[in-house]
């Protein structure tokens, strides 16, 4: 009897290849490659935000920049406007990020679905108007400078590490959160919220926390991108800064919260870098996009994991092999409509 | 196999301490690396080799090209405008050839897509990687704040030729020591003179409508001061504020109406400009109320887009007159026009006329740009003849131009263009005030239009 399946081997060698990669990228790349690496890494927890809300509870959010932004222009305020401490930027940031999260999850939590995603998009639609409205707590159009890391990670790499490690812990306690008790009952809601609630559980308060702990992780990836910017401005809260991170999550696939990483990789790549040297890189973006939806409706990390499961169900019928265990996990088809029975 | 894969794990481990234990990164970065996009312009090192065996002349020896990054949004909604500065940017390199005080000028253009995350990764790889001494960009207020704030600490020459926010050379201006606006404006040097100009004028009473963002309240507030000042009155419920991008303007050009003013004086972008021209025309208010534009309204990039019955005869102010009747003016107009087959907007003015500046600086430097400030300093003390007209810097980096009133008319050939009817000379960011005056107020904003009489 072995401890691991094959699948599970894989999973954690390409785990500890990817966090090896992740440590040595200073000794190998120059400060441009790491700081896009630093906001990939960023990119990628705000898309795993979205991907807890999206892939387990089922409910699509378009408003999630609305958070993040709101987090990031809490530590702007008090470090452009007030003039605190780090100790105080972030922990203003993380609260003001909590209590944004708190009241759109109250607006929010009696529906699902379309409604859902119509809801969150006004959030996150409100948070960017009072960004530009506000202009003597947001600097309105021109936005916050003068947000300064602290001294002792106020290199690129420094920082890089840094966002390496928190992102790192953060994807862990999200990993553990989805395998929970709670995970299950979020995941229960996906599925049928009249069930849900004839097993005893109240649906809507499950809808608050799933949305506060996504608010949470979303607001440190605000916090982390303000500090690698140094610069906040209503842009960071824009529809478009939402939809983006949905896009990652679906590209790399929903419900995988791995997949959601791999799609901000690839996103920010096409972003910065083919956009050097392609002018026409939107066009690329859109038929990469086209190409998923067409092909791999669970995002590449569904494809690799169907194509990989199919390989091994081929195997099996050869010959005797240890995929005990390697059937379940398949990640979850995005659905904008709940099952329940209306 | 469990026991191989702790191995694994633990060599892992061991390797990474050790990557982590050898030294700081980053110290060899730029060595060591091979940076994407970088690739220079064919005939870089071909040009060096020359540089060096004709020693005989008087010409300084350059081992490297001046190296210049352009930042601009060549995708999304701006990339209309964005494109237009791009291809005066170009236009100026090609037309009197990349090569500058003996130096060759090579120059990178990168897309922004107008997102300040993209531009400030994208301009770490222009200074670190691509070796950039001067950084050309961007056309956004938000993001050339960002890039101002991110470059000041570096060691090369940021220019804004099109980024207008008016504290970059006004209020802030100490915290950016390695900025210049030469090439560009600040929202308000144009609007201070229109609305001297509208009193001069004998209107007594404008109502406004401006776009809600910092660079509507500037634009706005630069007109409502000196018309105010000068004893023009604007009612502050009669300023209207429409949202960004907004393009159902209907309901506040009957609000306009309903005001009666003696004029009113408006400043739209993007999307809005056609839709508030649009109404403005099938309310039939044409020949009702004189309507007056802030620079950017009846810029030529509008102007092209919409029926010339909707703009022709208006009047605006502006630092750009496609129509001015100059040389240097008339040569850039025409060069465009045969290159691009459009008459060149204020964009394309203003990076050509950057490119213009870093040239004639760089020659006057003897193409070593190496001491930025003394490279600042030196031009601060240039006298150009630019598209624009004459133009030099101020004390605080921003030109000091002839500002233009401009009126849309059909030129020879049957297109629109912008025709100068007033010349006001020698206007700086501060006119009429003096800058010491000027700056103790704060900057215009929707609580702060300078209004003299409320």
């Amino acid at each position: 009897m072995r401890l691991l399946s094959l699948t599970a081997r894989v999973k954690l060698g390409l785990l500890v290849a990817a966090i090896g990669i992740g440590i040595a990228a200073p000794y190998l790349f120059g400060s441009f490659i790491v700081g896009l690496l630093s906001l990939a890494l960023i990119a990628g927890l705000f898309a795993m935000s979205i991907d807890l809300l999206a892939g387990y509870a089922g409910l699509v959010t378009l408003g999630q920049a609305g958070i993040s932004a709101t987090a990031a222009y809490g530590v702007g305020y008090m470090a452009n406007k007030v003039g605190a401490g780090i100790p105080a930027q972030v922990l203003v940031g993380i609260a003001a990020g909590l209590v944004a999260s708190a009241i759109f999850a109250a607006m929010a939590m009696r529906t699902g679905g379309v409604y859902f995603i119509m809801i969150t998009l006004a959030q996150g639609m409100i948070v960017w108007g009072l960004s530009i409205r506000l202009y003597k707590i947001t600097g309105a159009e021109n936005g916050l400078t003068g947000i300064e890391r602290p001294s002792a990670i106020s290199e690129y790499w420094q920082y890089y590490y840094f966002v390496l490690a928190v992102v790192l812990v953060c994807s862990f306690l999200l990993f553990i959160a989805v395998r929970s008790p709670f995970g299950s009952s979020i995941k229960g809601i996906r599925e049928s919220e009249s069930r849900m609630r004839m097993l005893g559980y109240n649906p809507a308060l499950q809808k608050v926390y799933v949305f506060m702990v996504s608010g949470f992780f979303a607001s440190v990836a605000g916090i982390l991108l303000v500090y690698l910017n140094g610069f906040i401005s209503p842009f960071a809260a824009y529809i478009s800064a939402s939809a983006i991170g949905v896009l990652e999550a679906i590209l790399g696939g929903i419900g995988t919260l791995i997949g959601p990483m791999i799609g901000a990789f690839i996103i920010v790549y096409i972003q910065n870098i083919v956009s050097t040297n392609l002018e026409r890189w939107p066009t690329l973006l859109g038929l990469i996009f086209i190409v998923v939806i067409l092909f791999a409706r669970q995002g590449l990390v569904g494809a690799v994991s169907t194509g990989w499961h199919r390989w091994l169900e081929r195997r099996e019928r050869v010959g005797p092999g240890d995929s005990a265990g390697d059937v379940a996990d398949r990640p979850g088809d995005l659905s904008l409509e709940s099952s329940e029975p209306r | 196999m469990t026991k191989r894969l702790v191995r694994a794990v633990a060599l892992m481990a061991v390797l990474a301490l050790v990557l982590v234990a050898c030294g700081t990164p980053g110290g060899d970065e730029t060595t060591t690396t091979a940076a994407p996009g970088t690739t220079a312009a064919p005939g870089t090192t071909a040009t060096t080799a020359v540089g060096e065996t004709t020693t005989t002349e008087a010409m300084v020896e350059c081992t490297e090209p001046i190296k210049i990054g352009l930042l601009q949004p060549l995708t999304g909604g701006l990339a209309a405008s964005g494109g237009d500065a791009k291809d005066g940017f170009e236009l100026y390199w090609e037309t009197f050839g990349q090569e500058a005080g003996g130096c060759e000028i090579d120059f990178e253009v990168v897309d922004t897509a107008g997102n300040p995350d993209t531009a400030l990764q994208l301009v770490d790889e222009l200074v670190d990687n691509y070796g950039a001494d001067i950084i050309v960009g961007e056309l956004l207020a938000n993001v050339t704040l960002a890039l101002a704030d991110r470059l000041k600490d570096k060691d090369v020459i940021f220019m804004s030729p099109i980024g207008s926010a008016d504290d970059l050379t006004q209020r802030d201006r100490d915290l950016y020591p390695n900025f210049t606006r030469a090439g560009g404006w600040t929202s308000s040097q144009t609007s201070h003179v229109l609305g001297q100009w509208a009193y001069d004028e004998g209107y007594r009473t404008v109502a406004t409508i401006c776009t809600d963002y910092a660079f509507g309240h500037e634009m706005c507030g630069g007109f409502v001061q000196t018309f105010t000042e000068a004893g023009g009155t604007v009612v502050p419920a009669q300023q209207l504020w429409n949202p960004l991008g907004s393009t159902d303007l209907g309901t506040y050009v009957t609000q306009l109406q309903g005001f009666a003013p003696d004029a009113v004086f408006s400043l739209q972008v993007g999307a809005s400009v056609s839709d508030f021209l649009s109404n403005w025309s099938n309310f039939g208010l044409m020949d009702e109320i004189p309507l007056i534009g802030g620079e950017v309204l009846l810029d030529i990039s509008n102007v092209r887009n919409v029926p010339p019955e909707q703009v022709l005869g208006l009047i605006s102010s502006g630092h750009w007159a496609e129509g001015l009747d100059k040389p240097a003016t008339q040569e850039f107009v025409d060069a465009f026009d045969a290159a691009f087959g459009r008459i060149p907007s204020y964009y394309a003015a203003a990076t050509w006329t950057a490119a213009q500046y870093i040239a004639e600086t760089v020659a006057a430097m003897n193409g070593d740009i190496s001491d930025r400030f003394a490279t600042l300093d030196v031009m601060k003390g240039l006298q150009l003849d630019t598209p624009f007209g004459p133009s030099v810097l101020d004390d605080y980096g921003n030109p000091v131009y002839d500002i233009y009133i401009r009126q849309v008319v059909e030129r020879g050939d049957g297109r629109l263009w912008n025709e100068v009817i007033k010349t006001y000379e020698n206007v700086d960011q501060f006119w009429p005030k003096t800058a010491e005056e000027y700056l103790q107020q704060p900057v215009y904003s929707r609580d702060f239009q300078g209004n003299a009489g409320g």
